[in-house]
């Protein structure tokens, strides 16, 4: 019974509850005591602009100039000619020329379908292993190094590689599949077959991260929570659901931000396995761009498109997270 | 060199904005700069951007010694991965273009980077006597409105490679010369219990299919544009060219099943498991050697089938001199030595690979350090681009290019008809041209 | 009573015997890439394209090794990898740490803002930032240097290592840091004595993962520098990629090579992680 509230179960088993973590925004956002409040909430904010500021101005110092370029070059024309026309200013004209192209709704509609599957998948699985790797058994330790053995290979050689298995005729997936009486299709011939290629190549390239930053999630989980519950008599997906699920739940929102941000902006293994192909169908936005900034030489569009691009993965992401720390915050 | 004009506006806006927010000390100063380290030349040290791992990299690598020997000035041979030659260039050349005194240019490129000002125009540095020595209209393949832009040291096209024994077991005494007999080649010795087939027939996504399929064009008597040079691809003869393309691969089965790109047809062909493929002058070389090759005795090229000509879209690799340059005139001196007789005469004969130049071609033919095998072959090359026409000279070619490549993976992958694939790249091309 | 249930000598057996094979299962698809990767490198180029296809070379040779390391830019391009991705995860590690403490712990009026402006700077297509880079690295004299790239590494390294550990170090109790300031730390004594501790295994990871975004990092190398003094790893294999043929040969030993730091870094980011489950599990 108590399980279903797993403060509870922490109450029974002791030290380290997981309820006081949000003190800090208590304190600073709504001091209870005025006075005294306020000069704790003051020292407490000026504490947390002095460690952060050497990181942003950092990251401002580096990344702003590119950043800023490439909005500013999104709202001129652009000519790439020696003593060509001088740029000037078009307004919103280039993301209208980006949106008006057919090409880009294709890449964006396949870039989204390939990131919320991608992400079910890599989740999906990258929870079953870390969850079957998390104690410390020799085989399990031998284990947890092959997992990550996907992040010894550079990713455009991965894909190379994968692209290499998946061929017809030399190509081991096949071959592999002969030897159990199956005759293996033509993987990259197929547009859904492609697909999938991409998504596996992918999915291989960044579990690593998954499993890891799922492994390192869970070790922050006290022990003793689980053993609680056992004791309580809660089975193993009681356990799961409610213990170490919502306990997992940052490492899955860190997971879930820069995954998204990836996924979004996958491009080696597209590049490199279909070019986006065959016809249009693993065109993603990635290499909708890398063909306009360097095929067409439009860069003036490549920088609208880049833009568009940005607001795309924010807004996503922004949603994620709003979603899942307010849940996080109610609990 | 300063800052070019249209990078300084954007640079401007966005210099000032990280000014204001950061505080002018941190922001970079937009000094009009004369500061490239690596490309100034002095007169002395050039620098050439070259294709990263090309063969042709390594010749010259080599070679640089004897030529600053013979003239002082000093070579930087930079290599630079293919698919991001276009990209490192273009990005030079929009920032001034001074870290490359002489650029390493594939045909494609040439009009774009002549029309946008980038390479410098070499009419009158080039004498008469070398202009004539240069093979008929392998000069067109490096020229734009009417200007030299580069000299090319390779001029090649797709020939077709064969394995004699094949066609021999199959009762065919001679390669096809027409696209019938081709097909026909390819169903005889075709056996898919052995796992071996007739061809492959390229269907991936990518530049190479492109230009497989403007030459299938070109056998079929077409183009990829008309007269007047504007795009011209739904026609009849790209039409022709699809369906032999789809007979073979779907009707026949002569050709394996899956989209095959260049690194695979040369693959399975040197594996000894397809009879005839078309693939470029430098396999020969692979193709004969045991290390590389299973069939190194086995193997002989002929010119493309026809329906009804023999020819295939002829392609230059050469090289320009950069507008932005400083020292121009040591850069003109070993683009005109890189393409000597005598250098080109031994690239030809160390590469087994065909060149631009009648007189080196003549001393190619005549050296002893060739077998007969070599010979005929070399003679097979320089036939099949004398037979032939180039790209069209265009700065939107990239774009027709990756038009095609769509258009042939839709149809190859069966995704759409020959008709429905046509008419959007039509569409493509026509914007690319537009644009 | 659950205690010995879950304990029961048959379940534990028939759940030993489905962890056994899906565990092969994976391990397979985790490993088969790599092995390839290996046993191509080890490939006479006749054998690379062989049908039927064999995983393992029938005649191991060591040339591409040979021919690889005789090109003496791979050292170069070695060492370039290193100090780029060594510095800009350094770096990122010094700025990153007190600045994920303070977002997660020390909460101010645009922190949540500046947060979300943090991840924004990782969402931007490297392609996109290639050019820009490069206008104001000319200008700053920063290019083809291992150094110079190190600083373009920062907004690809520092966001991730942010990221990463503000939501590990809001997770931890306020106990632990309660405890700290009633012994009298500061808020900087408490992250260097109390926070960065136990928070050894999330620093692990985020220390891996920073280093091999800037270790794998193509786009950007590729347009900031031009010669062997500066280009990495990524860009040098990209040369055996050429128009006409891939050397899977050369490309694959120098992948061999290009595996070892990594081999390095993760074992011990591992070390961190499991140190981390140890103490997770006898914590209590």
């Amino acid at each position: 019974m108590r399980a279903d509230h797993p403060a509870g179960a922490v109450a029974a088993a002791g030290p380290a509850p997981v309820r006081g973590q949000r003190a800090p925004t208590v304190a600073g956002d709504r001091p209870h005591g005025r006075t005294r409040g306020r000069t704790i909430a003051g020292r407490r904010r000026l504490t947390g602009i002095m460690m952060t500021a050497p990181a942003l101005v950092a990251l401002a110092a580096t990344a702003l100039f590119p950043l800023l370029w490439t909005v500013s070059l999104s709202l001129q024309s652009f000519s790439v000619a020696v003593g060509g026309p001088e740029p000037g200013f078009v307004g919103l004209a280039n993301y209208g020329r980006v949106l008006a192209n057919p090409a880009f709704w294709t890449a964006l509609g396949q870039t989204l379908a390939y990131v919320v599957v991608t992400l079910v998948v890599e989740l999906a699985v990258g929870l079953a292993v870390a969850l079957a790797l998390a104690k410390e058994t020799a085989g399990r330790k031998a284990l947890r190094v092959v997992v990550a053995l996907p992040l010894m290979i550079a990713p455009v050689v991965a894909a190379m590689a994968w692209k290499f298995l998946f061929s017809p005729g030399y190509g081991l997936v096949n071959e592999g599949l002969a030897r159990l009486g199956i005759e293996g299709p033509a993987w990259l011939a197929d547009p859904w077959l492609a697909r999938a290629t991409i998504l596996v190549t992918n999915a291989w390239i960044a579990l690593p991260f998954v499993i890891l930053v799922l492994l390192a999630g869970l070790a922050n989980i006290p022990g003793e929570l689980n053993e609680a519950a056992r004791v309580d008599g809660a089975g193993h997906w009681r356990r799961l659901w409610h213990i170490t699920l919502p306990l997992l739940r940052p490492a899955i929102l860190i997971i879930l931000v820069i995954r998204l941000a990836d996924a979004f902006r996958v491009f080696d293994a597209v590049y490199v396995i279909t070019g986006g192909g065959p016809g249009d169908a693993t065109e993603v936005l990635s290499t909708f761009l890398y063909r306009q900034m360097f095929t067409s030489a439009d860069f003036a569009g490549g920088a609208a498109t880049s833009v568009l691009f940005v607001v795309v993965i924010a807004l996503t992401a922004g949603a994620v997270f709003a979603v899942l720390r307010q849940r996080e915050d109610r609990r | 060199m300063t800052m070019t004009r249209r990078a300084a506006r954007p640079l401007a806006l966005a210099t000032a904005l990280s000014a204001v927010l950061l505080g002018a000390a941190c922001a970079p100063s937009p000094t009009s700069s004369d500061d490239s380290s690596a490309g100034s030349g002095k007169g002395t040290t050039i620098t050439v951007g070259m294709e990263a791992g090309s063969p042709h990299e390594a010749f010259y690598k080599k070679a640089a010694a004897d030529f600053t020997e013979e003239t002082g000035i000093k070579v930087q041979i930079l290599g630079v991965p293919h698919d991001n030659m276009h990209q490192q260039f273009l990005s030079d050349a929009i920032a001034g273009g001074t870290a490359y005194d002489v650029l390493m240019v594939d045909q494609p490129w040439v009009s774009e980077f002549a029309a946008n000002g980038y390479l410098e125009p070499l009419d009158d540095r080039l004498s008469d006597e070398d202009r004539s020595d240069f093979v008929a209209g392998t000069l067109d393949t490096e020229s734009y409105d009417g200007k030299l832009y580069g000299l090319p040291f390779l001029v090649h096209n797709l020939v077709t490679y064969y394995r004699p024994s094949m066609l021999e077991a199959a009762g065919i005494d001679a390669p096809p010369t027409t696209w019938e007999q081709y097909r026909e080649a390819a169903r005889l010795t075709t056996d898919p219990g052995t796992g071996t087939y007739g061809t492959m027939i390229p269907g991936n996504r990518d530049g190479e299919v492109a230009t497989r399929f403007e030459s299938y064009v070109q056998q079929a008597g077409g183009d990829i544009v008309d007269a007047q040079g504007k795009p011209d691809i739904d026609t009849p003869q790209a039409r022709a060219a699809l369906q032999m393309m789809t007979e073979i691969q779907f009707d026949d089965g002569s050709s394996p099943a899956g989209l095959h790109d260049l690194s695979a047809i040369q693959g399975q062909f040197l594996e000894g498991k397809i009879a005839m493929v078309s693939v470029w002058p430098y396999l020969w070389a692979m193709a004969t050697d045991p290390e590389q090759s299973k069939i190194a005795d086995d193997v002989a090229v002929a010119l493309n089938p026809g329906n009804p000509d023999q020819v295939a879209t002829t392609f230059s690799w050469g090289l320009g001199v950069s507008a932005g340059s400083d020292a121009k005139d040591a850069a003109w001196t070993f683009v005109s030595w890189a393409t000597s007789t005598d250098v080109l005469t031994r690239k030809g004969i160390e590469q087994l690979s065909p060149v631009p130049r009648t007189s080196a071609m003549d001393a190619i033919a005549q050296s002893d350090e060739l077998s007969e095998a070599d010979r005929k072959a070399l003679a097979v090359f320089s036939d099949s681009v004398a037979r032939s026409t180039t790209m069209p000279m265009t700065p939107a070619y990239s774009a027709y290019q990756s038009a095609m490549s769509e258009a042939v993976s839709s149809v190859m992958s069966r995704q759409a008809t020959p008709d429905q694939a046509l008419a959007t790249a039509q569409k493509q091309m026509e914007q690319a041209d537009e644009g | 009573m659950n205690r010995t249930q879950s304990r029961h000598p048959v379940r534990t057996l028939s759940r030993a015997t489905a962890f056994g094979v899906l565990a092969v299962v994976a391990a397979f698809l985790f490993v088969v890439p790599v092995v390839w990767v290996v046993a191509t490198s080890l490939k006479p180029d006749g054998e690379i394209f062989a049908i039927p296809p064999t995983l393992l070379p029938k005649e191991p040779t060591l040339a591409h090794f040979v021919s690889v390391l005789g090109d003496e830019s791979i050292l170069r391009f070695f060492r370039n990898s290193l100090v780029a991705a060594g510095l800009a995860t350094g770096v990122s590690l010094l700025l990153g740490v007190p600045a994920a403490f303070g977002f997660a712990r020390f909460r101010y009026r645009a922190s949540g803002l500046l947060l979300g402006a943090v991840l924004v700077t990782r969402m931007f297509p490297p392609v996109a930032l290639a050019l820009p880079f490069f206008l104001q690295f000319r200008q700053l004299g920063l290019l083809d240097s291992p150094v110079g790239l190190a600083v373009a590494y920062l907004p690809v390294v520092l966001p991730l290592v942010i990221w990463m550990l503000e939501g590990f170090f809001r997770e931890l109790p306020e106990e632990v840091l309660e405890a700290a300031r009633l012994d009298g730390m500061g808020s900087l004594g408490s992250l260097l004595r109390i926070v960065v501790p136990i928070s050894r295994p999330s620093i692990a990871v985020a220390t891996m993962f920073g280093f091999l975004a800037a270790w794998n990092e193509f786009v950007i190398a590729l347009s900031l520098t031009r010669t062997p003094a500066g280009q990495t790893m990524p860009v040098g294999i990209g040369g055996y990629i050429t128009q006409f043929q891939t050397l899977w040969g050369d490309m694959t030993a120098a992948s061999v090579l290009y595996l070892a730091p990594v081999l390095v870094i993760t074992a011990l980011a591992q070390r961190g992680i499991i140190s981390g489950l140890t103490a997770g599990a006898t914590k209590g």
